[in-house]
Formats: C-alpha cells, structure tokens, sequence
C-alpha cells in the first residue's frame, strides 16, 4: 500500500476520532519540549540565529568554521553523492512509489522521514524504509551503517537541502514514540553516567578536551555526515552507535527500536530547520 | 586510468583563483598495513603543474605531508576566456591533466 | 607494468616519457626534477638547505602564513601561504618542522603567477608550521604554532 503522510494522518486522525483540535494534542508535549530547547539556546547564545544551528559546532568558532569552510569548498563527499543517485537510478521502481512522498520528487523524500507508521505503531526511518522498498522488490538490503545506504540517504539528503525538517505527531502512539526518545536523550547511561543532554544541551559550546560539543538543536539536518574522523560518509544511527560507545555506554541495536525512537524524537527537535546533508563535520 | 582533478577557476579583477582537488591517496610507502605487516606501497602525486594559455606558471613537487586527495589554489594573472592546464604525476609514472576555460 | 607506461606514453608528449617506455627510467625516478634528497631530509635545514642551497631565512610580516591554531583534523591542516605583496616571487616551500621528513611541498612560480598557495598538509603532532619565500634572491619566512590535540569524545 502506498503510504504517504496523508495517509497517515488519515488513520491517525480516524483513531483518535478526532477534530484538528485532537492532532494538535498529540504534539503538546514535544512542542513544548522543542519550544523550551529553542528558548533554551536563545538564551545560552542570543547572537546566533537559529537557522545557523544547522551548522552546528562551526557557529561557536571562527576558526574551526574556517577550517570546516575549506572542507565543502571541493566537499569530499561529492564523490559518494554522485554514487548515490546512480544507486537511485539504478533501482528506481523500487524506490519511485514506494519511498514516502517520492512521487512528489526527490526533493520530498528526505523531509517525509522520519514518521511514525499508525499500521505498525512504530517509528520509520528513511534507512529503514529504502531496506524495506529494497526487499519489497526482491532486491537485497543495504548494510544499516555506511557504504550504500550513506551514498543513497547522501544523494537524498543533498537533493533535499533547503527543505524544512517537519516531523508530524498526529496520535497517542507517536507522541509515546516521541517520549520514549526524550527519555533515552536525558536519562544518564552507561559507566560515565552521562546522558546525550549532559554534553548536547547542557555544556552544548563547551569543550571536552579539543572537541567541541555540538547542540541538539540542528543535530540531525546534516545527516548522512562526512565524518574527518571515519574519512566517510556515515549515517545518524551509526554515530549514535559510536558515541554511546565512545561514551563507555552500551549501544542499541541500529535500526532497533530505541535508536529509531530517538531519531523520532531528534528530529523533530530540530522542526523547521533547513535539511544541509550531507555536511562535513570533524 | 589517470588521476581524477576538479577544477574551479573564478576571474576577480584580473586576478584568477585556481583551485583544486585531486583524487589521490598520497601514499608516503611507510603507513603499514596492519592486516598484512607490511607498508603500504608509496603512491605519491610528486609534480604539479598550472599553465595559463600554454605558459607555464606553476611548477610544484609535493611529498606525503600533502594530505590524502590534494587540495590546491594558487592565483595567476588572466582573464575571462583563458585557457587553464593542470597537469599531475606520481611516483608510478600515472599522470593527470585537466583543461578548462576561465568564465 | 611497463607496457601500460608505454603506451600512456604515446598519448602524452615530452621527453621524459620517451625514456620511460625505452625503460631507461624506473618509476621512482621518472619525475627527474622530484627533488629526493630535499625530501627526505630529517630535519627543517637539511631540507631548505637540499631546495635552496642555505638554510639562511630572515623573518618578515611580508610572508602571510595563515594555519590555524588548533587543528580540527591533523590530517587535513589548511595552510596559506600569501606573499603576493613582495616582488619577484620566486618560488615558496613549506615546512612541517616536527614530521618525519619536514619538507612538505615546494612551489615555483613564472609568467602569470602569483607569489600565493594554499593547501591542506599533514601534522603528525604539535609544531611549527614554517613558509619560506624566495624573493630577489633571498629568503624569507613566516612560522606559526599548529596544535594537533587529541579529541575528548574518546574515539
């Protein structure tokens, strides 16, 4: 079945035996969450703009944003965009009708995800459901962390830029999804007892050794990231893997519920943001 | 096969910015490969050269400490419609050239 | 091996080439002109000695180093070289006086070109940075501080 937005607010709507008054509840809290993180930095930084969180860590520093500037002159990741949209092309009907909004454009794919699936009562990621439109046509799936599917969710990615992030809650079981995700961000994990709001919010701008930490608001538009590190293209879920390893806590399973749930809630943390992927970090 | 080099040349007052980035792995011959224990073979972008209309304006050497997939920008006096070259070889005699026109 | 050369060789033009495929030259040294013994000197006058013949640069505000303070990424440092502000600009080496073999790249220029380069080098660790322009004749220099740190995000 060809799912689509409407769709699914359709059967949101039709579940929770709603008025627009209904879908707008659902969103509360995490509007709440989101307006109070925007304030938040508002306040922690009053001459940033928010549009220029996109940019993450280079807003704070002129001197790394110089350096990250003379990275996307000739961007490394060219190479693997380009591979990306002969991967499009390669498959597209399997693509082309199956992936959210794509018989919008290109451009509309990327912005579709990720969304809560009222059939399944779970979140969908873009990775997710390229694997899924890739068995549906019997074709075999992408690794979950680099490789292929970065150079296919790149290509998206970078064909979406300037589209705005729009992460819709539209029933009790998203705004579940949301919450769960809210929680696995500010509850404190691992040996170091630190939750991802330890470094990302609350010392957001701050430094841990020569990193700087980078702030949630903005967090996930750059995705699939080059990455200096990896010399690669890597997706959002494979750094949520690798931090919670670099920060002595054990991971979720990639593509598993919790990281997807916290995609959910990340994502939309940063609604109304302009999708910049693919984009060098350090 | 020929080393791969993207262009970008803009004309700003008489003055054109030539910029580079070549696809290389600048390999120095002493980065071992630890799956074998044995170095990486040196592959190694070792002349580098700019002509602006068929005269010669740069000619650069390089070494390992140019990092992986060389970037490079030098100016040189030209103007719209000049024709730029950039030729490259490494260490194993494979070479890349690149010609364009400046806007 | 030699037989790919070869026929590159036919395509592209220049004595050089001609040597190759007569198999008079091996790959290490085709690029007559690559000036081994600068490059693989182990330390800053070694090297400036092998490319200009003295290790003798006095320090000038006319030689613009740009280079950040700390590196992001050790692997790709850009560095600037400008001293397009000086007349007759003959040629600018750079230096990474820590690493191995500290002579990163010469460049000399003729005809239309300006006395400027800009590229990304490689710092294995902490340490100056040094630009060496040959103008007129004589050399001068610019040095700065790069710091390569290690990361706190653990990997």
């Amino acid at each position: 079945m060809k799912k689509t937005l409407v769709t699914a607010l359709a059967l949101g709507v039709a579940a929770g035996v709603g008025s627009q008054a209904m879908a707008v509840d659902f969103a509360e809290h995490a509007e709440k969450s989101r307006k109070d993180l925007v304030e938040y930095f508002k306040a922690k930084h009053p001459d940033r703009p928010v549009e220029d969180y996109i940019h993450g860590i280079y807003g704070y520093n002129a001197e790394r944003k110089a350096q990250w500037e003379s990275q996307e002159e000739f961007p490394p990741y060219q190479d693997h965009v380009d591979a990306g949209q002969a991967l499009f092309e390669k498959d597209k009907a399997a693509y082309v009708g199956c992936l959210v909004n794509s018989d919008q454009g290109v451009n509309k794919i990327r912005p579709s995800y990720p969304y809560f699936d009222e059939k399944s009562q779970k979140v969908v990621t873009l990775e997710g459901d390229i694997n899924r439109c890739r068995e549906a046509a019997g074709l075999k799936p992408f690794k979950w962390k680099r490789g292929d599917i970065a150079k296919l969710s790149g290509y998206l990615a970078y064909e979406a830029r300037g589209e705005k992030i729009n992460v819709q809650i539209n029933s009790a079981g998203a705004a579940k999804a949301f919450e769960a995700g809210e929680r696995e961000f500010v509850e404190p994990r691992g040996q170091l007892g630190l939750a991802c709001a330890s470094c990302h919010v609350y010392n957001a701008s701050r430094q841990a050794r020569s990193d700087i930490l980078s702030p949630l608001l903005g967090h996930t538009t750059h995705f699939p990231v080059w990455r200096g590190k990896w010399n690669d293209l890597g997706t959002l879920q494979r750094r949520y893997e690798g931090c919670h390893k670099n920060m002595r806590a054990k991971p979720h399973k990639v593509q598993g519920e919790e990281y997807n749930n916290l995609e959910f809630f990340s994502a939309y943390m940063s609604n109304g943001l302009e999708i910049n992927g693919p984009s060098y970090r350090q | 096969m020929s080393i791969n080099i993207r262009t970008r040349g803009s004309v700003k007052g008489g003055v054109a910015e030539i910029k580079s980035l070549i696809r290389h792995p600048m390999e120095s011959g002493a980065r071992m490969d630890q799956s074998t224990g044995k170095p990486f073979p040196m592959k190694l972008i070792q002349t580098v050269t700019v002509d602006v209309n068929g005269t010669r304006a740069v000619d650069a050497q390089w070494s390992a400490n140019i990092s992986t997939n060389p970037y490079m920008h030098v100016n040189v006096a030209a103007k719209s419609g000049d024709e730029i070259t950039i030729n490259v070889e490494d260490n194993t005699g494979e070479k890349g050239s690149e010609t364009f026109k400046l806007r | 091996m030699k037989r790919r050369s070869f026929l590159k060789a036919t395509l592209a033009t220049g004595a050089a080439t001609v040597a190759v495929s007569a198999g008079l030259l091996t790959p290490s040294t085709v690029l007559a002109s690559w000036n081994k013994q600068a490059f693989e000197a182990k330390n800053v006058d070694d090297a400036l000695k092998g490319i200009f013949g003295t290790a003798d640069a006095a320090a000038s505000g006319d030689v613009k180093l740009t280079a950040p303070a700390i590196a992001e990424n050790g692997a790709v440092t850009p560095v600037t070289v400008d001293a397009s502000g000086m007349s007759g600009v003959e040629s600018i080496a750079i230096v990474a006086s820590a690493n191995p073999t500290p002579l990163v790249c010469e460049y000399k220029f003729s005809g239309p070109a300006q006395g400027f380069v800009s590229t990304r080098i490689r710092m294995g660790s902490t340490q100056n940075v040094v630009a060496i322009v040959k103008a007129g004749g004589k050399l001068y220099k610019a040095e700065q501080e790069v710091r390569v740190t290690i990361g706190g995000c653990g990997g």
